[in-house]
């Protein structure tokens, strides 16, 4: 299996406060990298830092394109703008990130715009190939977001990444607005995309129990840093950081004979 | 005769529109026991909020209700609350008094620009004639109750102070201050990290063990309802699906919507002659089913079903 | 409820303007006014210069369908004015004549004219025959024997037009530098930002008045016009360049937005197809609110004297006659153009609240 992201010391601050320090993991080729972390712990920082849409301060992101080995870090916009077809985000909230007053066409048809490819009538035949692929209806095209329920608005949404022919797909906490059964059917997709397209996860979350299902690896963070990292099952089962553990036991369990323990906090004392 | 705190008796809601009306309750009946919680589950648009908003009589006013809402508080006579006019005074003591309700957002329900010790004290002065220091007192003794540490310093400090968790707390202390019979938690704990959220849910079991009142917990989250409840209600389109104790529901579902629900949860596997028939329950599938709740025993009830 | 799933964006904001009654009305009004204001040529008796020696101060006159007698006529009629001086006050007073009607005609010949300066033309929508010795005035006459009528709509036209010529300067002035602003910050931002402020520090009125005295006398009224829509919005750009740049910096942090930006868009396509097509029901709504200040503004000038002056006639120059005590008591009829500024004013305000309800693409059709 090859390498296909490596990130060196990652670091961003805002304001003086870091809020990802020196962060540095590698992603192999068609595996899924959980990012877990509460809130503040700079995940979502961390992946719009790999993807540029916010600079990072220091530290390299190597990424290994179709044309070899890359530092995005270094690449100017221009030098990037070949490099976004590969790598692309599906965002958390499937109400804001499709734009009201497109139709679905036009927003799918957009990323191939942007980037010069076919003609009309070729990417009239390539959306409808896509939205065929995340099991819309092909009529979908024609209607303005509005008109979807929430799950059908986060199939858009990975409609709209995967046109590109990606390789590195970033799921910004991707199912956690929807509803648990939406949720589930959301994430077969993303995995049976992944096992068809040979697609790279980085998935960002902050249910362990979405993480532990669907990831191959994961890492942990908490306030910036990696506190640890490992194959799911190795860290579920057993975990050596006092915060992943705590993290663990948090989990409701929808069995009510295991009972929630109140937490342990003492001991855990990061910097 | 009923000895329930709560009964709702075949609630229907409706929310009249431009094209048409939209019914968001079709005949919603349960009760919610005295001493014990009750946690309402659904996905979006199963009306366990609208259900909620009804018995707080928040519901705007393009909604029209029918059925009962019947209140039966320890030592008073009971309130039919759907039928109580909106200046009765019984209305005043309801909310806040007797019903107290807890939100999902612990950012937008205090006030940014007043002290924590002031508005805890302030819930007091709302319903009880004592002076400033007795209320400030209370507020005092409440906080402390919802595990704050420091009570004295974190009284004289402003919201934008405080942590999700910690805010939710105070939030918490605010809506048990007077003592309310009936504790309405509208996903209190889904806009909360899941530390944070573990600390809560047993803060409000613990609290609702000492006070000895009941507690409605609206959730869409089958975990949470395992860790917190007594008596679960599961709501789908509406319906009422399947009611029971938490062991009837979660650990031998009846219904094939409860079924569907627990085996969408992530890191679930039901066993797969269970597994198909929980199929076709898909995003904004039809009813399809009976409509009749048919009791299942022991204190449960399911709706029939077309197998 | 699912028809609605099926319609585009802007048919659900026509769906949630529609249910406004009051916009739709001030909507159907204004434009009746504008199209009133656009023939105004055709639709007067007579032109604003025009001078009625027989009438003086006339007050306004009733069309009639019923004659003395009571009999009904198909054609409406005026009365002759029959002029008498009080013996107690010496004043001049106007009584009907109820023997001499004076038939309207309609589309015929009557004062030469040009329609907008360019089409010669001579017939109007309705007038009494200018051979005979009748005439109307449907609002009565000013002190030289001017129809009110006529001033009242080729006022209109004046002051109509520069309300929506003001208000797309001032669009054009606060999109660019607000957009510029909003979306390159930094340096640019702040430079613009202080504009802004040192703009709005200044008092309105007295800056107005210095300007306009400043403009040259000399000037042909056009000029004049042009000259005072640009004072009136080179000080109205500065709230309408904030708004934008409010909006275009909460909007550049917008899912959607950053969505295009990681597709590679360039900043043109980020602005002209994501970021502009989102607010500019906002604009129109800003736009059609800004519109009555701008004719206020013209009002206020043109009344102080120090706006438009004759020979152009508009609402607020017509008000100037209308300034000492004495025109109001005896001559109420000269105050009608400010009527016409109070009803336009609020017919604006009135569309600008439907249009921003309507403008909101997430408000729900259920409400109410």
């Amino acid at each position: 299996m090859s390498q296909l992201l490596k990130v060196t010391d990652l670091c961003k601050s805002f304001a003086g406060q870091g809020v990802v320090k020196s962060v540095s993991f590698d992603v192999n080729e068609s595996t899924t990298l959980g990012i877990v972390g509460e809130s503040g712990s700079g995940k979502t920082s961390l992946v719009r830092s790999i993807l540029r849409a916010i600079d990072p301060d220091s530290g390299s992101v190597r990424y290994n394109s179709r044309e070899g080995w890359q530092n995005l870090n270094e690449l100017s916009a221009k030098a990037l703008l070949p490099l976004r077809r590969e790598i692309q985000m599906i965002f958390q909230d499937p109400f804001a990130s499709l734009n009201p007053r497109m139709t679905v066409q036009a927003i799918l048809e957009e990323p191939l715009i942007i980037h010069g490819l076919g003609d009309k009538s070729w990417r009239k035949q390539r959306v409808a190939e896509i939205l065929e692929k995340v099991q819309l209806d092909a009529s979908s095209a024609s209607r303005f977001p509005h008109a979807f329920s929430g799950g059908q608005r986060q199939r858009v949404g990975i409609a709209r990444a995967l046109i590109l022919e990606p390789r590195l797909v970033v799921c910004d906490e991707s199912v956690s607005a929807l509803d648990v059964s939406v949720q589930a059917q959301i994430l077969d997709l993303l995995a049976s995309l992944q096992s068809e397209l040979g697609l790279t996860y980085l998935f960002v979350a902050h249910d362990l129990r979405v993480v532990r299902e669907f990831c191959d690896d994961v890492l942990v963070m908490y306030a910036g840093s990696i506190v640890e990292q490992g194959p799911v099952a190795e860290i579920f089962e057993n975990p050596q950081h006092d915060y992943t553990r705590l993290l663990l036991s948090a989990i409701p369990s929808p069995d009510p004979d295991e009972k929630l323990e109140p937490l342990d906090r003492e001991g855990l004392l990061l910097e | 005769m009923n000895d329930s705190l709560l009964s709702i008796e075949d609630l229907i809601v409706e929310f009249k529109t431009e094209l048409g009306s939209v019914k968001a309750l079709k005949e919603v009946s349960f009760d919610v026991p005295y001493s014990s919680i009750t946690a309402v589950v659904g996905e979006s648009g199963s009306g366990k909020s609208v259900t909620s908003n009804a018995i707080m009589r928040l519901l705007p006013d393009s909604a029209q209700t029918s059925g009962e809402i019947i209140l039966r508080p320890q030592g008073r006579e009971p309130i039919a609350i759907n039928s109580l006019d909106e200046r009765d005074p019984q209305m005043q003591e309801l909310r806040g008094g007797l019903v107290s309700m807890v939100f999902q957002e612990p950012m937008t329900a205090l006030s940014p620009v007043h002290r924590i010790g002031d508005q805890v004290a302030e819930a007091v002065l709302c319903h009880r004639k004592v002076s400033q220091e007795a209320a400030l007192a209370e507020a005092a003794a409440m906080l402390e109750q919802v595990g704050l540490t420091e009570v004295e310093s974190k009284m004289r400090m402003y919201p934008f102070e405080f942590s999700g968790g910690m805010r939710q707390r105070v939030i918490i202390a605010m809506a048990l201050i007077c003592n309310p019979q009936l504790l309405i938690c509208d996903e209190p704990t889904t806009a909360l990290d899941v530390t944070i959220q573990a600390e809560i849910l047993v803060l409000i079991k613990s609290l609702q063990r000492k006070l000895n009142n009941s507690v409605l917990f609206i959730t869409h989250d089958l975990g949470v309802v395992a860790q917190i409840a007594d008596r679960v209600v599961v709501m789908y389109d509406g319906q009422v699906m399947e009611t029971g104790s938490v062991r009837q529901v979660l650990k031998s579902p009846q219904h094939p919507y409860t079924l569907h629900l627990l085996s969408s949860m992530p890191g679930i596997k039901i066993v797969e002659e269970l597994q198909t028939s929980s199929e076709g329950w898909a995003e904004g599938a039809p009813m399809g089913s009976g409509t009749v709740l048919g009791d299942a025993g022991g204190g449960r009830q399911v709706r029939e079903f077309s197998k | 409820m699912s028809e609605l799933r099926e319609l585009s964006p802007s048919r659900l904001a026509w769906l949630r303007f529609r249910r406004h009654r009051l916009a739709i009305l001030a909507a159907c009004f204004l434009v009746v006014l504008y199209t009133l204001a656009a023939f105004c040529e055709f639709i007067s008796p007579y032109t604003p210069e025009q001078r009625n020696v027989r009438a003086i101060n006339a007050p306004p006159m009733d069309i009639r369908f019923v004659d003395a007698q009571g009999q009904f006529h198909f054609r409406p009629f005026v009365y002759d004015l029959k002029l008498t001086i009080n013996p107690d006050t010496w004043m001049r007073e106007y009584e009907e004549d109820s023997s001499t009607p004076y038939p309207l005609r309609f589309f015929a010949k009557g004062v030469p004219y040009e329609l907008w300066g360019l089409v010669p033309a001579e017939r109007h929508l309705f007038s009494v025959d200018p051979r005979g010795p009748g005439y109307i005035h449907w609002f009565g006459t000013d002190s030289l024997g001017r129809d009110m009528f006529s001033r009242v709509l080729y006022g209109a036209r004046v002051s109509l037009s520069i309300g929506i010529v003001g208000v797309g300067l001032t669009l054009f002035l606060g999109i660019l530098l607000g957009g510029f602003a909003g979306y390159l910050g930094g340096i640019v931002d702040s430079v613009v930002q202080r504009i802004t402020e040192v703009l709005q520090s200044i008092p309105t009125l007295p800056l107005w008045m210095a300007l306009s005295a400043a403009l040259p006398t000399a000037w042909s009224p056009i000029t004049t016009y042009f000259g005072v829509t640009l004072i009136l919005s080179l000080f109205g750009w500065t709230t309408l360049a904030r708004q934008v740049r409010g909006r275009f910096l909460a909007m550049r942090e917008e899912d959607f937005v950053v969505a295009a930006r990681l597709l590679g868009a360039n900043d043109s396509r980020v602005i002209f197809r994501h970021m502009l097509p989102s607010f500019s029901s906002h604009i129109i709504t800003t736009a059609t609110l800004a519109v009555p200040a701008m004719m206020l503004g013209e009002t206020a000038l043109s009344f102080l004297g120090i706006g438009l002056r004759a020979p152009v006639v508009s609402w607020g120059v017509l008000l100037q006659q209308a300034q000492n005590y004495q025109v109001i008591v005896m001559t109420p009829w000269l105050l009608l153009p400010g009527a016409f500024i109070v009803v336009t004013v609020i017919a604006f305000n009135l569309l600008g609240d439907g249009l921003r309800d309507a403008a909101d693409p997430y408000s729900s059709l259920s409400e109410k």
